[in-house]
């Protein structure tokens, strides 16, 4: 019997269903969404991300354990990202979805939100998406955005509405995080990190896109 | 005489002859026989249409799989079910081998395929899954350890 890891080779190989070459290139080129954004190079990006930082945002060094952040639940995947007029963020853990998810934010009349299984609360790191919710009562805010290795926006959404558009340049070999957070039992704020191998927080941004903001 | 757009044409074929059988297989082996096509139509698909940005990658493997995973949310149904294969197409295999992939959860799915079966190395598995190397290597092993319980062999 040959070992389980070539079994699972030869065993996917037989079910899987090629996609030809031909089969793409002429697959009709969809709408290109939001996330994709022209790509600038490195120091405009890095300019814009410092500028948005210091003057759209409200730049805070928070402590570790300032008392205003509910540090998120990490979950085990976090789907995030814009489809047709959507903006969501949502996260699973090995058992279900665990997070609250946004709806539409063009049409609020058709949103859905809603917070999934115990948790009112989620982040993930990400590699080329990052997405966070926080929910709390009837207040909502979630990011959803996408981040390839050059600047590229991020948005963030108060109770399905667009309150505010990130962008942020990833330096290359390091993690971004996203945390949703909730003050005084409103969810409210959302905050970004970048930290290196180590875990170490190198840059942090934070956003309110509550009420008030 | 090739135009650049023939160029490009041929190296992205070239590309996908490469690429595809390992992209098809992990996404596959994560979704199903179904969403997995259709990821990995998406993931090619979108490599198409930003070649000049893929085709410089490192780890396109990695990248693109994150691209289908991304992209599979809407063709997504739980729990992924995989198919048997009779005895006589694969004799090799233990005919439990797809209920045991079905049991192992989804990070641990995603670290089998992606380190042992596809080959990425633990950074590049750790970067498509946004995770950190020591977890991906602890889901990898604990798949591994899994599947080996469940069709009780000990190979390894």
């Amino acid at each position: 019997m040959a070992d389980v890891i070539t079994q699972t080779r030869d065993y996917l190989e037989v079910i899987r269903t090629p996609v030809t070459v031909d089969s793409i290139v002429a697959h009709p080129v969809a709408p290109i969404p939001d996330r994709r954004r022209i790509r600038r190079g490195p120091l405009v990006a890095l300019a814009a991300a410092v500028v948005v930082a210091l003057v759209g945002l409200v730049p805070v060094l928070l402590q570790p354990n300032d008392p205003r952040i509910v540090r998120s639940q990490v979950v085990d995947e976090v789907i995030a990202g814009s489809q047709e007029n959507s903006h969501y963020a949502v996260g699973f853990d090995s058992d279900g979805i665990l997070c609250a998810e946004a709806g539409a934010s063009l049409d609020l009349s058709t949103q859905s939100q809603g917070v999934c299984g115990d948790s009112d609360q989620a982040a993930a790191p990400a590699y080329q998406q990052v997405a966070a919710a926080a929910y709390q009562g009837d207040s909502f805010v979630a990011l959803a955005g996408w981040v390839p290795a050059s600047a590229e926006n991020i948005t963030a959404i108060y109770n399905g509405e667009i309150r505010r558009s990130l962008e942020l340049t990833p330096i290359p070999g390091y993690d971004l995080y996203a945390f949703g957070a909730i003050e005084d039992g409103q969810a409210r704020f959302i905050e970004i990190e970048i930290r290196n191998e180590a875990g170490e927080i190198i840059q942090r941004y934070f956003a309110s896109i509550g009420p008030s903001s | 005489m090739l135009n650049k757009s023939d160029i490009g044409h041929q190296e992205f074929s070239l590309f996908v002859t490469e690429v595809e059988p390992r992209l098809s297989r992990a996404l596959t082996g994560t979704y199903g026989r179904e969403v997995g096509e259709e990821a990995t139509r998406d993931a090619l698909v979108y490599a198409w249409e930003n070649w000049e940005r893929v085709s410089g990658m490192e780890n396109p493997v990695g990248f693109l799989f994150r691209v289908g995973q991304s992209r599979s949310r809407r063709y997504r149904r739980k729990p992924v079910v995989l198919p048997e294969v009779g005895s006589d197409e694969l004799p090799h295999i233990e005919p439990a081998l797809p209920k045991a992939l079905e049991e192992l959860s989804e990070r641990q799915r995603v670290a089998l395929l992606l380190i042992h079966v596809e080959g990425l190395t633990e950074r590049d598995a750790a970067r498509a899954m946004g995770v950190s190397r020591v977890t991906v290597r602890r889901h990898a092993d604990r798949a591994l350890s899994k599947l080996r319980r469940f069709l009780e062999v000990e190979d390894g």
